[in-house]
């Protein structure tokens, strides 16, 4: 599939400095610590030491919900976010849930079920948390939960979808943007392009395709 | 026979090496070049173009009162404002309030073009679109008009406004809204007021008091809107993490590649390494530690190794002598000197490599500042102090960088070389935004890379 011709983009100018931070910015958001100071090195970009603070603090808190270590993980957000999990039950619960699967895997059913009990069927309160309380629940009616039809429950993606969720909560909650600018451009040029796909036709350009475009 | 593409051959060579960066132009250009010129708004009734008879404006020109009696149709007293709705934004307002509706509250608010016939109420005639108050009723470029809200009178606050976003006409009263009609009309609108009975008698208010209505949550609540629809779309992860990986790999910085992608295999374990994602990094990796090492030359000022090195392993890029690369690479050596202050060598190393540009346009008028860095004691504080700073060097950096990319074999033209794919978005995204603004008869807000970097956004 071709890409945008780029001879109708060509004479637009971007601003250096832009481009600079909205990579930087997308470092940062993903908590990438050592790649961002090695930008600043290479490029003798001039940034405040504030800028990275507290990334190490929100990089701990990534690590551990990636790793399925949730209590550390709250433990930590509790810290560097008081009153967050308060505010984001939704969270919390997919945070409990993840070292309820730890426990289920490391066949320590006994206190899974307590666990379970004493943390997560309060949740079970609210009507839209049943489905998902059952599905957790359920992992403990099989010997090898792995081969059960939750077995999503207990991936390495699953784990990525509560991380990144929870960090977009812990930015925002530091009042910075939960999508970096570069997530948000690019779902504007998608947009965008599909809109104008829409409305141009044949003569407008083609809708975004990553393929196309990094073939380009 | 397939001729190897040359990229540095006569003609070809010389891309505009100055399109890579604003940072050759100097300060004071680059501050001009950002201050835009903003958009005239409505701020007082024009008494100029007017049926005159029927209607007197006030000395503040911000009220108006019908003269006489009516006795007909064509005796309104219609009174735009002194300019047209600004277009670059998601919406403009004003309000009108009732001081006198005398006997029958004949008064409307609209919209209307230029040519305008003031002696009728807007709505009635074509281009033209008016909230009438003895009947409430909406008129759209007839006499007939439809039953849209209620009326209004005295001490009433009724505001009209254009959404840029829908293409809509608003109205409210009282600080609420009361309905929307599409909009279709073309070209610039005039907000207008209008009295036909006596005594009658209106104010208007184009933003200088605070309206009635909540006219910033509307809009805040279109942006959202608008938002809505970028947000829905979910993104894949691959999708940033390649065009950050391509911008870093495009301006040669190994070091971060390397340490990205150590960070990414423990951050985001499902990107696929890049073994594995059978995209085309091929172009993007090109050389890439000898970019590196001379970026890291240009950095360190170092620019003998970079003429040394180039020699080496790209002879072709330096092979003529009066090119726009070489032009660079000798600058900046002849600035690098002037840094450590070696003002003799400096002068020796302008007669011997930097004169034969002088005959060369437009190199001649960029030699003329560089060499101006002799006439000063103190030449970073002079007007051509930027090219001491360290973003010359990377100016310098990302051009020999592109010149070293343009070699790669394969069909790319020498100017696809000069930017990294993150940029190309950009770009396109502001050219799609142009594109679709101008869909909508150029109205709406201008999209801007430099608005969305700067703008935090918090959560509402």
């Amino acid at each position: 599939m071709m890409d945008f011709d780029p001879r109708v983009y060509e004479n637009v100018s971007i601003n250096d400095n832009d481009v600079r931070n909205i990579v930087l910015s997308y470092l940062v958001h993903n908590c990438f610590k050592e790649t961002a100071e090695a930008l600043l090195t290479g490029t003798g970009m001039q940034q405040s030491v504030n800028y990275l603070s507290d990334l190490d603090k929100r990089k701990a808190i990534f690590h551990f919900a990636l790793e399925g270590d949730a209590i550390r993980a709250i433990e930590l957000t509790e810290q560097l976010a008081p009153k967050l999990l308060e505010q984001n039950e939704d969270l919390h619960f997919d945070l409990l849930g993840l070292h309820f699967v730890e426990l289920v895997c490391s066949k320590k059913c006994t206190e899974a079920l307590e666990f379970a009990q004493a943390k997560l069927t309060p949740f079970g309160k609210i009507q839209k948390n049943v489905e998902k309380l059952e599905d957790f629940m359920a992992l403990l009616a099989y010997e090898e939960p792995e081969k059960s039809p939750m077995f999503h429950l207990l991936g390495s993606e699953y784990r990525q979808s509560i991380a990144d969720n929870l960090n977009r909560a812990v930015l925002a909650h530091a009042n910075l943007p939960s999508y970096s600018s570069m997530e948000r451009l690019i779902q504007q040029a998608t947009v965008i392009r599909q809109y104008l796909h829409q409305e141009l036709g044949k003569d407008g350009p083609p809708p975004f395709s990553l393929q196309a475009f990094l073939k380009s | 026979m397939e001729s190897k593409q040359d990229p540095v051959a006569a003609g070809k060579g010389s891309f505009d090496l100055f399109n890579l960066s604003s940072r050759w132009a100097s300060a004071w250009a680059e501050s001009s070049s950002a201050a835009k010129t903003d958009e005239e708004e409505p701020s007082y009734l024009n008494t100029f173009n007017s049926s005159g008879m029927f209607q007197m404006v006030s000395m503040d020109k911000m009220s108006v009162q019908y003269v006489g009696s009516p006795q007909h149709f064509y005796d309104v007293g219609a009174v735009q404002a002194n300019c047209p709705a600004p277009t670059r934004r998601i919406a403009y307002y004003f309000e009108m309030t009732v001081k006198n509706a005398g006997q029958k509250g004949q008064i409307a608010i609209g919209f209307t073009t230029k040519e305008f016939n003031l002696r009728r109420k807007p709505g009635w005639e074509a281009n033209s679109c008016g909230y009438h108050g003895d009947d409430g009723y909406l008129y759209h470029g007839q006499e007939k008009g439809e039953p849209f809200g209620p009326k209004y009178t005295s001490d009433d606050t009724v505001g009209a406004g254009i959404n840029y976003s829908t293409q809509e006409f608003f109205f409210t009263k009282n600080g609420e809204l009361v309905g929307t009609v599409c909009k279709d009309i073309k070209g610039l609108l005039y907000p207008t007021i209008a009295v036909h009975g006596t005594n009658e008698e209106v104010t208007v208010n184009f933003g200088k008091q605070p309206y009635r209505f909540d006219i910033e949550v509307f809009i805040l609540k279109e942006k959202l809107k608008q938002e809505e629809l970028i947000d829905k779309l979910t993104l894949s992860p691959n999708v940033s993490h390649w065009i950050v990986r391509s911008y870093l790999l495009h301006y040669g910085y190994q070091d971060t590649v390397n340490s990205f992608d150590v960070e990414s295999g423990i951050m985001s374990p499902h990107i696929p390494t890049p073994q594995e994602n059978g995209f085309h990094e091929q172009g993007d990796a090109y050389e890439l530690s000898n970019r590196k090492i001379l970026r890291q030359f240009i950095m360190n000022g170092d620019i003998d190794s970079v003429f040394r090195s180039l020699h080496e392993w790209h002879p072709q890029i330096m092979q003529i002598d009066t090119s726009v690369i070489c032009f660079l690479l000798h600058s900046q050596r002849f600035i690098e000197y002037i840094r450590a202050g070696q003002l003799m060598e400096a002068v020796k190393y302008a007669r011997a490599e930097l004169s034969k540009f002088f005959t060369i346009k437009p190199l001649d008028d960029l030699l003329e500042d560089v060499i101006a860095l002799l006439a000063y004691e103190d030449p970073s504080k002079s007007c051509v102090g930027h090219l001491l700073h360290s973003g010359q060097r990377e100016f310098v950096a990302d051009a020999v960088n592109a010149m070293v990319l343009a070699t790669s074999p394969g069909s790319k033209r020498t100017e696809d070389w000069a930017f990294s794919r993150l940029e190309k978005l950009l770009k396109q995204l502001t050219q799609c935004s142009l594109e679709r603004r101008a869909l909508y008869g150029e109205q709406g807000e201008v999209f801007d890379v430099h608005k969305v970097v700067h703008t935090r956004r918090s959560i509402v």
